[in-house]
């Protein structure tokens, strides 16, 4: 590691060296671009030179500023959805070019990826994928409901863990490797019933941006990906409105400007009404006749623009999913909930169109809960992560170099597992209640420059520190695991403290206009860690912070890609490889009881062990034209060692995936309809089946041998969707001049069908064996069974805008 | 006792949310699953004034055919089995004297009349000096099919449970659970196992229990009741995959008004306890994908099963409201 920490500071140096060699001779451009039609600005537009390719990104403002060799080029300014622009230009020596430009829009037609088409090449990311909403909606969905988490699992390299998992697994890292950032807020269960829907609300989300395990400084805190999910501003100049009315659930989106050209609002919610729908099916006295189920979720945000170049906003999230068995026919009632409470407020200003100052403060608080009684006997348990989060960040140019300094601090407070039972009035020992806090923090400063024309690198350096503090109790254990001693810890004592360095470096090598190589390395520490109870990840799942027991998780990630345009960039292509490293891992021993948590520490309940995860992931992208889509093909590996699960032996994981595919087309036939689908198909998931058997008291034991040996069957399912969009305008006589004009309608409306799993295919969600009759009268068997969740669904959903 | 049987039901909670949200679909399928290392079994047991019985067998493919006499094959009846070093006797089923016949056919869970017709042979200590007391380790070694087997167990003080008693189920007019007070003594790791044996009356649509039989959730450790006096309730144990009408349907695991019953409640060791709930935990989750797979926790060195002791007293019980 010091190696490369010596590699950075080189760079870093030697690009400050160059500042000065290039700043006497190249020129400086720089401007804005907005919407021709709304004056917005356009934060991530591009602008570069052909045939240098030398260019930016506007920032948060839509402001850009470069430097480039005098000389003659074709200026190209682009943002997604809106026509290019391009000037033929010319610099000369000791010179400067203010250029504002502005970009008209048009209709976005078909899939696009925010990502202009030569930014692939030219940017220094690598293992990024950005989705718009658009892109989102186009695509098929299940039961109607528009899901970015679903729909970033088409990615390549992202992997769902099939249907009725909320988890999804990148590059072979698990499932609490992922960062899931909400207007900078961290979103720690992203799903509504178990992961058939995630909990953001696609009517409200801007858009989303994915990074694969390299990430750039500024983003840390997990080892597999970060994604960054910005929430809508509300509509500026008028009140508006959208919404659907869908098969399972409807959903209502309000905004408008508060005060004009000041401030903005946007309410959006949405609930589901399986539970009323299914109510008059369900006789009273049936099991289910008491039982019922829902989510909702709500979101809001409220924005203004300050005086000189500031902004604010203050943004929320409220969602639970509720369930409850209430059966008349049995004494056994049970409630369980889950949810997402997330507020988070953000503050900008632009400093001479030269810096950018960004703080945000934000708060989550995630619970679940249980509570099941039977006769007078009643048991709930509790687990909630509650984190109060501050992130300042201040960006500047300094010549050719793009600099970024920042910072987070996090004060977790996480109660695991948290349990009371009493019969009668009669509380039981449950010991006493476990709370861990801890304080999380990082430093990091990064560089984006270009050496030269076709040398191009991003180094950062992010340090990060976690401390687990008091009060705690620990439970010393033998090594039978029983409770041979305890040690008290005082309000703020320090019980485990860790400080992590972590390097990050992407360096981009220009071929040709056309293509490049990009290679990066990233190392990444985690301190907060998700202990799976089952193979599949649930809400019931524990986070625990690192602590005395439980030490950072630590990875490494090393990947190489070849990017290349086709036909002027209509088909984007690239093949990227990674190959990472990932230290104390955590897991729950075998045989371990949900009991074994009480009076005792969760985190003595953990064995730690390592992976590894490597792969190669192609992706072909056509971005324009009537036809648009991807293929996305991921050949990978990712495997786990710890000692004292399978024996020590190295076993693959539960979500490792040796080939993963996705097609994903959309296809405009004419204004009224889009046709698209999608078609998946992964290698089976990992399972353990019992090798051997045996009998004790006549019953059947399975006797395990190698862990995640076996594969269900390999999971494909293809989805369509074709959506109408009826004439939304009428015909009207304009009074002035008497002449027929197209008034568009108050309402506007859109039609969108869609078949889920198209030809019924009984994809496996797990198997079981059952075992019948007796071996003395020789009918005794045992037969494996599979449990398939979904077949055929047709969905059908009208949405409106107002 | 409640609280025991719902961490089973947590899980399989969340599968009922399922099944009542989506029409889910199960079908059969074939699985090629290779037959891993043969292990060899011990399921002995060394209970209060009886002598130690072991049985040895072996693991078998999961899916392999499974006849009486496939199981009886799978039984090994030319081991050498020694408790506190003096050699058990081998007695098979063909020749065995009737006051053993229960016992055996308890183990094995195949019925005395049917044990006539297989040749299965258990171990047991005639020995006087190995009949089981209270408060006694045991020793375990075996010599079978090259390899050698070691275990260690301990006959645990007798505890009795205050009073045992018949409770209706909720509004039910007809069925109920046993319960009983238990005052369990002020040291950690006093843990118990139930069983239960219906002995009348005696007819076709209520017949009686050929053996002692454990309920699901039929052993639990003082943890969370270390010294306190508790109630605890448990569900009427039944033969495994039992096609009788009373083990199925409505009935299955409850007790009638009119029921007679024995309520068998031993002391065991804490090893013993850890065999028998991860044991129940694997026949509860049975594949569930929300559990994770996992072994059986064995306290056999060398081998897989387990040696265990039982300090055990009994109660009848007229199933009376």
């Amino acid at each position: 590691m010091f190696v490369l920490v010596r590699l950075f500071f080189f760079f870093f140096l030697f690009g400050f060296l160059q500042i000065s060699a290039q700043a006497q001779r190249s020129v400086l451009i720089y401007g804005s671009i907005k919407d021709s039609l709304t004056l917005e600005s356009l934060p991530g537009a591009s602008i570069y030179l052909t045939p240098s390719l030398k260019g930016a990104i506007t920032d948060a403002n839509g402001n850009y500023k470069f430097r480039a060799s005098p000389g003659n080029y074709l200026l190209t300014a682009s943002y997604v959805g809106f026509r290019e622009y391009k000037k033929q230009i010319s610099l000369s020596e000791n010179d400067s070019l203010k250029l504002d430009i502005s970009l008209g829009s048009i209709t976005l037609s078909a899939v696009e990826i925010e990502a202009t088409r030569l930014e692939k090449i030219r940017s220094t990311e690598m293992g990024v994928n950005a989705l718009t909403m658009e892109t989102i909606e186009t695509m098929p969905a299940f039961l109607g409901e528009v899901d970015l988490l679903k729909s970033i699992q088409l990615l390549p390299g992202v992997q769902s863990a099939g249907e009725g998992s909320a988890g999804f697994y990148v590059r072979g890292g698990g499932p609490d490797q992922n960062l899931i950032l909400f207007d900078d807020a961290v979103v720690y269960n992203a799903s509504h019933l178990l992961g058939f829907f995630s909990v953001f609300n696609s009517d409200a989300i801007q858009s989303v941006k994915l990074y694969k395990g390299v990430m750039p400084a500024r983003h840390g805190e997990r080892l597999a990906s970060v994604i960054d999910i910005e929430q809508r501003q509300g509509n500026k100049d008028k009140f508006s409105g959208r919404g659907g009315i869908g098969l399972i659930s409807s959903r209502l989106t309000l905004e408008g400007p508060i005060e004009k050209g000041k401030s903005t609002f946007l309410i959006a919610g949405r609930r589901t009404y399986i539970d009323a729908l299914a109510k008059p099916f369900i006789k009273k006295s049936s099991p289910f006749g008491g039982s019922g189920y829902y989510f909702y979720d709500l979101n809001a945000r409220l924005d203004w623009k300050l005086n000189k170049g500031g902004k604010l906003y203050l943004s929320g999230y409220f969602g639970d999913d509720y369930f409850d068995f209430n059966s008349p026919q049995s004494e056994f009632k049970t409630t369980v909930g889950w949810g997402n409470r997330i507020a988070s407020g953000g503050y900008s200003k632009l400093f001479n169109n030269n810096s950018l100052l960004k703080l945000n403060a934000s708060i989550t608080n995630y619970r679940f809960t249980f509570l099941g009684a039977q006769d007078d006997f009643e048991l709930e348990v509790k687990s909630n992560v509650l984190d109060y989060r501050f992130k300042p960040e201040y960006s500047f140019n300094l010549g050719s170099h793009r600099m970024r300094f920042g910072g987070a601090y996090t004060n977790h407070a996480i109660r695991p597992n948290n349990s009371r039972a009493e019969q009668g009035g009669t509380q039981f020992d449950l010991g006493e209640l476990q709370k861990y806090r801890s304080h999380e923090g990082a430093i990091y400063l990064s560089d984006a420059f270009d050496l030269t024309e076709t040398w191009s690198f991003e180094a950062g350096i992010r340090a990060s520190a976690f401390m687990h503090v008091g009060p705690f109790t620990r439970y010393i254990l033998d090594e039978n695991g029983n409770k041979t001693d305890t040690i008290s810890y005082g309000k703020n004592e320090n019980i485990a403290d860790y400080f992590g360095l972590e390097p990050r470096f992407m360096v981009r090598y220009q071929l040709n206009s056309r293509s490049s190589i990009k290679t990066a390395f990233t190392q990444n520490y985690q301190y907060i860690h998700l202990a799976n109870i089952s193979p599949l990840a649930l809400p019931t799942d524990v986070w625990l912070p690192s602590t005395d027991v439980i030490q950072p998780q630590l990875g490494r990630q090393y990947s190489l890609g070849y990017f290349r345009n086709f036909f002027d960039g209509m088909l984007e292509t690239s093949v990227e490889g990674y190959f990472k490293t990932m230290d104390n891992l955590v897991e729950y021993k075998e045989n371990t009881q949900p009991s074994d948590g009480v009076d005792n520490n969760e985190d003595n309940l953990l064995t730690f062990g390592n992976g590894i995860a490597y792969g190669i992931e192609v992706f072909i992208h056509k971005t324009i034209g009537k036809t648009t889509g991807w293929i996305g093909y991921t050949l990978s590996r990712s495997e786990r060692t710890f000692e004292e699960i399978n024996q020590g032996r190295t076993y693959p994981a539960t979500f490792d995936r040796t080939h993963d595919l996705a097609l994903v087309v959309a296809h405009k036939l004419n204004k009224k309809w889009t046709l698209s689908g999608n078609f998946i198909f992964g290698t089976g998931r990992a399972i353990t089946l019992p090798q051997s058997g045996y009998f004790i008291e006549n019953r059947l034991v399975y006797n395990y041998d190698e862990r995640n040996s076996f594969r269900m069957k390999d999971y494909h399912r293809l989805d369509l969707s074709a959506i109408y969009q009826p004439n939304n305008t009428r015909i009207e006589i304009d009074p002035k001049t008497g002449n027929k004009i197209e008034v568009p309608r108050k309402i506007q409306s859109k039609w969108v069908f869609s078949i889920y799993n198209v030809y019924n295919r009984l994809n496996p969600y797990f198997y079981y064996f059952d075992t019948a009759g007796r071996a003395v009268d020789n009918t005794y068997k045992v037969t494996a069974k599979q449990v398939s969740l979904f077949p055929i669904l047709p969905s059908v959903t009208w949405n409106f805008s107002f | 006792m409640e609280f025991l049987v719902l961490k089973y039901v947590f899980r399989i909670l969340i599968l009922v949310a399922f099944t009542l949200l989506f029409a889910s679909c199960e079908r059969e399928i074939e699985i090629d699953v290779p037959t891993g290392e043969t292990q060899i079994v011990v399921e002995g047991t060394i209970e209060t004034g009886q002598p130690p019985v072991v049985l040895l067998s072996k693991t078998r493919g999961f899916f392999e055919p499974t006849s009486a006499q496939d199981i009886a094959n799978s039984y090994i009846d030319n081991a050498e089995v020694r408790v506190n070093g003096i050699l058990l006797n081998r007695i098979c089923s063909d020749s065995l004297p009737p006051e053993f016949q229960a016992i055996v056919s308890g183990l094995i869970g195949i019925s005395i009349e049917d044990l006539d017709d297989l040749r299965i042979c258990a171990y047991i200590g005639l020995d006087p000096a190995l009949i089981g007391t209270e408060n006694t380790i045991y020793d375990l070694s075996v010599t079978a099919e090259g390899k050698e087997l070691s275990a260690t167990t301990k006959i645990p003080a007798i505890i009795e449970p205050d009073s045992v008693w018949f409770r209706l189920w909720a509004d039910s007019p007809q069925y109920g659970y046993v319960f009983c007070n238990l005052s369990d003594p002020d040291t950690l790791n006093n843990a118990y196992r139930i069983f239960t044996k219906r002995i009348g009356p005696n007819d076709n649509n209520n017949p009686i229990d050929d053996l002692y039989y454990a309920p699901l959730g039929s052993t639990f450790i003082d943890e969370f009741f270390n010294g306190e006096t508790i109630e605890v309730g448990f569900t009427r144990g039944q033969p495994a995959n039992s096609i009788r009408p009373t083990d199925q349907g409505d009935e299955s695991g409850y007790f009638e008004i009119g029921d007679t019953f024995i309520f068998k409640f031993c002391s065991i060791t804490k090893a013993s306890y850890e065999f028998y709930l991860t044991f129940e935990s694997q026949q509860g989750a049975n594949g569930s994908p929300f559990a994770s797979p996992a072994n059986v926790i064995s306290n056999i060195n060398g081998g897989l099963g387990i040696w265990a002791g039982y300090a055990c007293s009994r109660d009848t019980i007229i199933a009376i409201p």
